[in-house]
C-alpha cells in the first residue's frame, strides 16, 4: 500500500515538473516568439516562421551542480498545409532544457546552450558548460 | 519583350525596397536578426554581422542604382550623371557587395551547394562588372550593355529567389532543398536569359547603341 502511494506520488510529481516546464517554455519562449514573428518580414532569406509549434517535454535530469533540469523539444509546422497530420510537423526544430526552479529556459545551438531569450532577438552568451548537461555527460568529458 | 520592361522595373524596384526595409533589423544594435539566429553558432559572430551590414548597405545602393542606370532618359539627358553613378556603382559593387557576399556565402544555409551558388553568382557579378567598366572605357557600348545586364540580372536574383522561397514555404516544400533551388534556378536562368536577349556586335549596328532590352 505504502509502495503504491510512494509510486503515485513520484509519478504525479514528475507530471507536475513536466507541466511546469511546459508552461514555462510556453510563456517565456513560444508565445513571445509568435508575437515577435508576427512582425517579421516575409521577404527575407530567413526561413518564414512556422504556422504552429508544439512543445514536447522529454526527461528530467541533474547537472554537475546537482540542479535538476527538464529537457524539451519543439516541433514546428511550416507552410499552409495545416498541422493536423503528423507528417506536417518538423521534429526537433528547437531543443533545449528548462530549470523549472530557477525559471530559466535554454536552447541548443550546435554544441552550446544559450538562454532562450536569444530566439527573441536578445544578444546572449553561451551558457556555462554544465548547463543542460547531465552529470554523467559532463564527467565523461 | 519591350512591354515587359516597365513591369520588370516596377517589380524590381519594389522588391529592392522590400529587401532594404526587411534588412533594417540588421542595424539594430540591441537585436539579433532571425536570419543570423539560423546561422548560430558562428565562429566570428561580430565579423559575420559586420559583413552582412556591408552587404545589405551595398546592395541597397547598388541594385536601385543599376535600375536607374538602365534608364534611357537618364542616359540621354544626363550622360555625365550616368557615367559618375556608374563609376560609384562599380566601386561599391566590386569593393563592398561582392567581397562581403563571398564571405557570407561560406556560412550559407544549405551547405556547400548554397555556398557554390552564391559564389557563382558573385563571380558573374564581379566578372561582368569588370568587363562592363572596361567596355565603357573603350566606348564599346554593345559589350558594356551586355555585361551590365548580367550584373543587373544577378542582382535581380535576390528578388526572384525570395519570391520563390515564399512560394516554396506556401507549398510546404522542404526548406533546405527549396533554398538551394531558389538560388540556383534564378542564378542560371538570369544568366541564360541575358545571353539570350543581349545584342551581339555582329547583329546590332553600332549606330544603335544601348538598346534598352531587359
Amino acid at each position: 500500500m505504502y509502495r503504491l502511494l510512494a509510486l503515485s506520488l513520484l509519478v504525479s510529481s514528475a507530471a507536475f515538473a513536466g507541466d511546469d516546464a511546459r508552461a514555462l517554455i510556453q510563456n517565456t519562449l513560444v508565445t513571445p516568439l509568435k508575437a515577435k514573428e508576427a512582425k517579421q518580414s516575409r521577404f527575407s532569406r530567413a526561413r518564414i516562421p512556422p504556422q504552429a509549434r508544439r512543445v514536447r517535454v522529454l526527461e528530467e535530469k541533474t547537472d554537475s551542480a546537482g540542479e535538476k533540469f527538464v529537457s524539451f523539444a519543439i516541433d514546428s509546422s511550416y507552410g499552409f498545409g495545416g498541422s493536423a497530420d503528423e507528417d506536417e510537423w518538423d521534429k526537433n526544430t528547437t531543443t533545449g532544457c528548462v530549470y523549472v526552479g530557477k525559471q530559466e529556459v535554454f536552447v541548443k545551438f550546435g554544441a552550446t546552450f544559450r538562454p532562450a531569450a536569444v530566439l527573441l532577438g536578445k544578444k546572449t552568451e553561451a551558457a556555462d558548460a554544465r548547463v543542460c548537461r547531465p552529470n554523467t555527460e559532463v564527467s565523461a568529458r | 519583350m519591350r512591354a515587359l520592361r516597365p513591369l520588370f522595373f516596377v517589380v524590381m524596384t519594389l522588391g529592392s525596397a522590400a529587401i532594404t526595409y526587411s534588412s533594417l533589423v540588421y542595424f539594430d544594435a540591441e537585436e539579433l536578426p532571425p536570419f543570423m539566429l539560423e546561422k548560430l553558432p558562428l565562429p566570428h559572430e561580430e565579423l559575420w554581422l559586420g559583413a552582412l551590414k556591408v552587404h545589405v548597405s551595398a546592395a541597397a545602393f547598388a541594385f536601385p542604382a543599376c535600375l536607374l542606370l538602365l534608364s534611357r532618359t537618364l542616359l540621354k539627358r544626363f550622360p555625365k550623371f550616368h557615367r559618375w553613378l556608374g563609376r560609384i556603382n562599380g566601386g561599391v559593387t566590386l569593393f563592398a557587395l561582392v567581397p562581403s557576399g563571398f564571405y557570407l556565402s561560406v556560412f550559407a544555409k544549405g551547405g556547400a551547394l548554397s555556398t557554390a551558388g552564391f559564389m557563382f553568382s558573385g563571380t558573374i557579378v564581379m566578372f561582368a562588372m569588370t568587363r562592363a567598366i572596361a567596355a565603357a572605357r573603350a566606348k564599346d557600348l554593345v559589350t558594356h550593355q551586355r555585361f551590365v545586364l548580367h550584373v543587373v540580372a544577378q542582382m535581380a536574383v535576390a528578388v526572384i529567389s525570395r519570391a520563390m522561397l515564399f512560394a516554396a514555404d506556401f507549398a510546404g516544400l522542404d526548406s533546405d532543398r527549396a533554398y538551394i533551388a531558389s538560388l540556383w534556378i534564378p542564378v542560371i536562368g538570369c544568366a541564360a536569359f541575358v545571353e539570350l536577349i543581349s545584342p551581339r556586335r555582329n547583329h546590332v549596328p553600332l549606330a544603335r547603341p544601348l538598346v534598352a532590352r531587359v
